[in-house]
């Protein structure tokens, strides 16, 4: 997810690490090995939370409406979002494959933005899945051309949620088996958030915007 | 137990110094990490979109394909769904392992629609990492049509590990207690479950696109699924390389096709792999595993993708020629990495690893030959006769090294008290890495204590394929006839005996394959020739040609699953 260690790969460890007898481990071994190994096997565990693209045309998303100056819903996108040893959530790296038809005869350029929101339980009926936004966001403007183009965030940061965001959220909650004899059963609590695609079609006439794929990955912009 | 925490801990090197022992604080937040890494789950099919519709009073399944990790016993379905054409006031979603979740879904107008979620219970844990496929379910029960719009799968994490294997969960010191030397809890431990985090702390799903087979996407030869190639991104495994891609694609020929090519292509020239399809029925095929770009960890400024690419390796699924094909679901997931490339025998107890020969750190060599080999576990040399050569790095070794032996010299390896190891009682299991040729005139003889002449045990390539051997109390040479692994290419051989001098039991494998074994009485110790040898020849005037890369001989039986644990362990290190 980031480089936090002293290597961007993973430390081979000669065989006889584990001296026979009495004898000590080998301290460089255990500096790289297992200090170093550890940390970039956490660096690279970032998982793939949303991956998606649209066949062809006619299976893309897109807002219900592309009237020109006014913002809508392209996509919304649950995620269950793991911690940082700082507290916050492990940054969100989000790419965009988005079109602007030009079907209308307008293929002014459209402005994407998305955003994470932290998410509540939802079992009931017609309760909005949200409480607080997160404070970061990204704004991102597609080309003019009738074709479409992989969009990431302009700011060269990745998304999450702060510690406070992550105070006030409700994790999830459910049983799970404490060991494989599954003969006792704790709770674990993941955290769920909500990644929320906005587009704002930019110009005079509607655009026929559409979002034909997206990707959402674990990766973290700045270290801990 | 070892308890799994909700986020890692930052594991500093700063107080790895040498003549110091590592602190309970170093310790602890390696544990604790190690038990995260291990079990805080992860995306085993990520977020997707689709567009079912189950209509009233009926039921649909879709194809699906996920890979777990081996501690994941729950897993979590998260499914976007709402009413169609009214209220659905019950219907019922089927996981992975065929169970039943009944909910309620409204008709709320977009974007308000409703999450559900859905634990499935698994039926066991997948210590293999295994690609599991199947279906998933929707009925519609009561109530306007069901719609679907979108759905991920995750690894729910654990609330704590075992501390064996496949959870490698690691205890935490507890206040004053000393590092014992107990599972999970010592140095080996430690250096025991990083191995396997390597392989158990994978990226799991990379991509995901389903559809239905009632209503397939149709691609004609020559065209492609996606009109855009979609994006993945694997982890960074080794040094600048990632364990590979692979494509489960669930396809069939369209109705009066006869065959096509499906591929699995990327960007990058020469990085695709293809198969067949001659069915017009419904089949799941597994392209792969091809280089990828992979996530450069140090990249900050490119938010980890490299320079080289766009965002990481853009891919499609072809019809490459043939008639036209039928597609109905997508999942890219990362191979798994090897665990366990460090290692050691330790695990097993000092007092039964007897050999333990590596020939790329173990051996001193001088001017090309061999001239020691020796065992760091009993601190023995090899007496040698001959000088094998040493050669190193070997392509087909994982570019290791190995001992490089020569028909056309005298010269094997010995160890003066190979009679020691004695099958009767609780046994005897060698593992042997190395390739060997054939010769026409005379029994290769691959490895063994004693001589067919000599009484003992052994492998050995013959006039009848490759065999293991064992003397009887009579005298009689008795075979374990594998038979039908030919000479050369690098293999893992285990040769094994067990059971009291009563009745013996011999059993020969090659690599993962079928054991052929043999059964008789009274297991008769070499009296003759005592040493451990390589390529000697039955008769000990003729020498075989071979390599081997190591050699293990553990003093009782291995159970399964520390077979397993060695059999990965030489396949990572060697690459085979």
């Amino acid at each position: 997810m980031t480089q936090s260690g002293d290597f961007d790969y993973f430390p081979p460890l000669p065989p006889g690490f584990v001296a026979h007898g009495d004898r000590p481990v080998d301290s460089s071994a255990w500096h790289d090995h297992i200090a170093g190994g550890i940390n970039h096997l956490r660096d690279q565990s970032g998982q793939i939370l949303a991956n998606w693209m649209a066949t062809s045309t006619g299976d893309e998303l897109g807002p219900n409406d592309d009237t020109p100056g006014r913002w809508y819903e392209a996509a919304r996108i649950p995620l269950i979002l793991r911690m940082r040893p700082d507290g916050r959530t492990h940054g969100l790296v989000v790419h965009l494959r988005c079109w602007n038809a030009g079907t209308d005869g307008d293929t002014t350029s459209a402005r994407w933005r998305w955003y994470l929101m932290t998410g509540l339980e939802n079992f009931g009926v017609g309760i909005e899945p949200f409480d607080y936004a997160a404070a970061d966001g990204a704004d991102a403007t597609v080309g003019t051309s009738a074709s479409s183009e992989w969009l990431t965030g302009d700011s060269g940061k990745s998304l999450y949620l702060t510690t406070a965001q992550v105070a006030r959220s409700r994790p999830l909650g459910f049983s799970v088996d404490s060991s494989r004899a599954g003969a006792a059963q704790n709770e674990v609590r993941p955290l769920l958030a909500w990644l929320i695609v906005g587009v704002e079609p930019q110009g005079t006439a509607n655009t026929g915007t559409t979002l034909r794929g997206y990707q959402v990955r674990e990766f973290d912009s700045e270290g801990f | 137990m070892a308890g799994v925490p909700r986020q890692p801990l930052v594991v500093s090197s700063d107080p790895v110094r040498i003549g110091y022992a590592p602190s309970a604080g170093h310790w602890y937040t390696i544990a604790r990490t190690l038990n995260w890494l291990h079990g805080d789950g992860g995306c085993c099919l990520p977020w997707c979109t689709v567009d079912w519709t189950i209509l009233t009073s009926t039921s649909e399944t879709y194809p699906v394909a996920l890979r777990s990790r081996p501690a994941t016993t729950h897993r979590l379905w998260m499914v976007y769904a709402a009413g169609g054409t009214g209220n659905v006031t019950e219907a019922e979603f089927t996981d992975l392992s065929a169970a039943t979740h009944t909910f309620q879904a409204t008709t709320l107008t977009d974007p308000g629609r409703h999450l559900f979620y859905f634990v499935e219970d698994c039926s066991a844990q997948d210590a293999d990492m295994g690609v599991q496929t199947g279906t998933i379910g929707f009925e519609q029960i009561a109530g306007g049509t069901l719609r679907v719009h979108g759905i991920a799968c995750y690894d729910l994490p654990r609330p704590s590990l075992d501390e064996s294997y496949p959870d490698m969960g690691v205890e935490p010191p507890g206040g004053a207690s000393p590092m014992v030397d107990r599972d999970g809890e010592s140095a080996g431990g430690i250096a025991e479950s990083v191995g396997y985090a390597r392989r158990h702390a994978a990226r799991l799903g990379l991509f995901t696109w389903l559809g239905d087979e009632a209503d397939p996407e149709t691609v004609a030869s020559g065209n492609s699924l996606f009109d855009i190639s979609p994006l993945v991104m694997p982890r960074r495994v080794g040094d600048s390389t990632s364990t590979g891609i692979t494509a489960h694609v669930r396809a069939r020929l369209a109705s009066g096709g006869s065959s096509a090519t499906l591929r699995f292509d990327t960007d990058n020239a020469g990085d695709d792999d293809s198969t067949s399809v001659s069915s017009t029925s419904w089949a799941w095929y597994t392209l792969g595993p091809i280089n990828a770009t992979n996530e450069d960890s140090a990249d900050n400024v490119d938010l980890g993708a490299r320079t080289s690419a766009p965002f990481g390796e853009l891919f499609n699924i072809d019809n490459q020629t043939g008639d036209d094909l039928e597609i109905a679901a997508v999942i890219v997931t990362e191979s798994p990495a090897a665990a366990l490339d460090h290692w050691t025998p330790q695990r097993l107890g000092e007092d039964d690893v007897e050999l333990w020969l590596d020939a790329e750190h173990l051996c001193t060599v001088a001017g090309g030959d061999v001239t020691a080999w020796a065992c760091p576990i009993t601190g023995r040399a090899a007496t040698l006769s001959g000088a094998p050569s040493f050669d190193g790095p070997d392509s087909g070794y994982g570019n290791r090294s190995v001992v490089d032996f020569d028909d056309s010299i005298p010269e094997h390896l010995a160890f003066a008290d190979g009679s020691q190891w004695d099958p009767t009682g609780d046994g005897l299991t060698v593992y042997w890495v190395g390739e060997w040729s054939s010769t026409a005139s005379a029994y290769e003889y691959l490895f063994g204590a004693g001589d067919i002449a000599n009484k003992g045990w052994g492998v050995i390539e013959d006039g009848s394929g490759l065999r293991g051997f064992a003397i009887d109390g009579g005298g009689t040479v008795r075979y374990a006839t594998e038979g039908t692994t030919a000479p050369g290419g690098a293999a893992i051989i285990r040769f094994r005996m067990d059971g009291d001098n009563g009745t013996i039991e011999a059993g020969i494998r090659v690599n993962r394959g079928s054991e052929a074994t043999v059964s008789f009485t009274n297991y008769s110790a070499s009296a003759g020739t005592h040493d451990l040898q390589f390529f000697r020849n039955t008769a000990g005037d003729k020498y075989g040609s071979g390599k081997v890369g190591a050699f293990l001989v553990v003093n009782r039986e291995v159970s399964t699953a520390e077979d397993e644990r060695i059999m990965t362990a030489l396949e990572s290190r060697f690459g085979l």
